[in-house]
């Protein structure tokens, strides 16, 4: 599913985007820094404040988010599929190590907190 | 409804339109400027038609939207509200989205990203305009204050 070609857009040297929804049917549109690879078929998010986003998927699995190749500017579309939160290991402190290095560099330390790396199921992804 | 705090962001910051289907499937599509009409408060969003196809099929489904506006600062605000039509792109849109898109264009150029790369995606010319009544607006700048509505 997720091939060489879309890992530069995985990398967070440009923002990708994700759009949720409630289970009342209310979609959100956000930025947020970095999708990140974890296999081919899954990719996690991380989990910092209790926002709109957090809150649709635990009503509603179901996403859509757009990487982009910093290089090209070349976007894919993923649907994705919520499955699992990890408070711990590997992925957890990869992504909690990052976190901290772009909060520095954006003078957010102390803002950024990881809480959990969450991992969604790639359903498919479209250039 | 659309605060003048949020001008800035809507004129010089990057623009993502979402929408749900009736099954709470969701899809969005990048912006390519933004028409603010305070008076009635309605926002027109020019986006390419060819980019679209999904995005107005959810939109005929439910009408429901949320479009984020980001500034490379990390501002940033999400406007909710109801779709009302799909209109043809004036010469005065065709000339405000010119405007906006040259000043994405310096900006992802400004931050190390290729003229090419920025071109491909800004350098293109929108040819239609999605409008919907705001009835909340939320900022969305990172941060513990992130999804608070603004003037509740």
């Amino acid at each position: 599913m997720i091939k060489e070609k879309h890992l530069p857009s995985l990398q967070g040297m440009f923002p990708s985007w994700i759009t949720s929804c409630s289970k009342d049917g209310e979609p959100n549109t956000t930025v947020i820094s970095q999708i990140w690879y974890v296999d081919e078929k899954h990719v996690a998010l991380s989990f910092q404040f209790f926002n709109k986003t957090k809150r649709n998927i635990s009503e509603n699995p179901y996403a859509y988010a757009t990487i982009s190749d910093p290089s090209t500017l070349k976007q894919y579309n993923l649907e994705l599929k919520f499955d699992h939160a990890e408070t711990e290991g590997d992925l957890f402190e990869e992504m909690d190590m990052k976190l901290q290095a772009i909060a520095s560099m954006t003078g957010m330390t102390g803002i950024f907190k990881l809480q959990a790396a969450d991992v969604y199921e790639v359903l498919s992804i479209t250039d | 409804m659309i605060p003048d705090l949020t001008l800035s962001a809507l004129e010089n910051g990057f623009g993502h339109f979402g929408v749900a289907s009736n099954n709470n499937k969701t899809r969005h599509v990048d912006t390519l400027g933004v028409n603010v009409d305070s008076k009635n408060s309605t926002l027109t969003c020019y986006v390419r038609n060819d980019e679209t196809k999904e995005v107005l099929e959810f939109l005929n489904e439910s009408g429901r939207i949320s479009f984020f506006v980001g500034m490379i600062t990390h501002e940033a605000y999400n406007f909710k509200g109801q779709f009302v039509e799909v209109i043809n792109l004036s010469r005065d849109d065709l000339e405000a989205s010119n405007i906006y898109r040259n000043k994405i264009i310096d900006t992802i150029t400004s931050i190390g990203m290729s003229k090419e790369g920025a071109l491909s995606k800004y350098g293109i010319i929108p040819d239609i305009g999605i409008k919907f009544k705001v009835d909340k607006v939320f900022v969305q700048t990172p941060g513990p204050d992130a999804g608070k509505e603004i003037g509740e």
